[in-house]
């Protein structure tokens, strides 16, 4: 891909996830390690993003952590400054303390995300198809990898396996989804349903 | 089409609050559709478990009743209400 077209392609993913954001799903961008550790010059505008390649995103899916134990968040970093981006997949890593106990998870180590959901698409996906496909392994919401797979974690496939009957965690979750663009369809010049805040008040104690 | 501004109060967490501008002629079932979409309530196990009531009237809306039609106005505070028939907790 040149110089030109990975600009587009990020300033498009950077679009994608940008009319995603919800209360399940934020996230902040940059253009370096740096910046992101240190949450300093974020990219906030579609026009800026061509150097946009490191995200830090919080999905609120609660998923387990232990046996019965569960985290209402999870943060994790993902870097598109690879070879041969978008043909190959995004490099991933875990900035939550608390490490989703799932074959998928692992502490230092990249989300498993899974060859057949990105690279057997060849470039014909979005980083909003990773958020939603985090977002189901978090929830454990999956087809499955066959019946001999155990990932980094065959203790948590046994418990979900006797505990969940092998279904989501939540039936009823309704993930991030792609914006409806993507789909072609026009875009509403000012959405009829418009979000003007969410205030969650602190509570007096 | 005119648009008025709303207060949806969150079911379960009375501190929680979603302000949006929507249409008149915006139904109840439809709020309720959208404010699963925004992730702001979770997808009910069934129809009709959500309803939405006007705090200044304490009148419920029907889910096909617009926002003009029962006289909702302009920064009303809507209480979104979760009817549950047992154990559970859906909305979060």
């Amino acid at each position: 891909m040149r110089p030109r077209e990975l600009a587009e392609r990020r300033r498009f993913d950077f679009r994608v996830v940008n009319d995603m954001r919800s209360r399940i799903f934020e996230f902040q961008a940059y253009r370096s390690t740096a910046d992101l550790r240190d949450d300093h010059n974020q990219i906030t505008r579609v026009e800026d993003a061509d150097g946009a390649s490191k995200y830090k995103m919080t999905l609120r899916v609660p998923t387990l952590v232990g046996p019965g134990q569960f985290s209402q968040e999870t943060v994790f970093g993902v870097d598109l400054d690879v070879a041969d981006y978008p043909m190959t997949e995004p490099a991933t890593w875990l900035i939550s303390e608390r490490i989703p106990w799932s074959p998928h998870f692992a502490e230092g180590r990249p989300i498993c995300i899974g060859s057949e959901f990105w690279v057997a698409r060849r470039g014909h996906v979005t980083l909003g198809d990773l958020v939603e496909h985090v977002a189901r392994m978090l929830n454990w919401d999956e087809k499955g990898r066959g019946p001999g797979y155990r990932g980094w974690n065959g203790d948590a496939i046994d418990y979900h396996r006797k505990h969940y009957g092998g279904k989501a965690l939540n039936p009823s979750f309704v993930y991030p989804a792609l914006p409806s663009w993507i789909f072609g369809a026009e875009p509403d010049a000012q959405p009829a349903f418009e979000i003007i805040t969410h205030q969650r008040l602190a509570s007096e104690s | 089409m005119s648009k008025i501004r709303i207060n949806l109060l969150h079911p379960t967490n009375p501190s929680e609050i979603l302000t949006v501008s929507v249409p008149e002629e915006a139904t109840a079932g439809w709020l309720v559709q959208e404010m699963i979409k925004a992730g702001f309530i979770s997808k009910a196990s069934s129809v009709g478990q959500y309803t939405l009531q006007d705090t200044r009237t304490d009148l419920q809306l029907n889910d096909n009743q617009t926002l003009v039609s029962a006289r909702v106005q302009d920064g009303a505070n809507i209480r979104v209400n979760h009817a549950t028939t047992g154990a559970g907790d859906e909305a979060s």
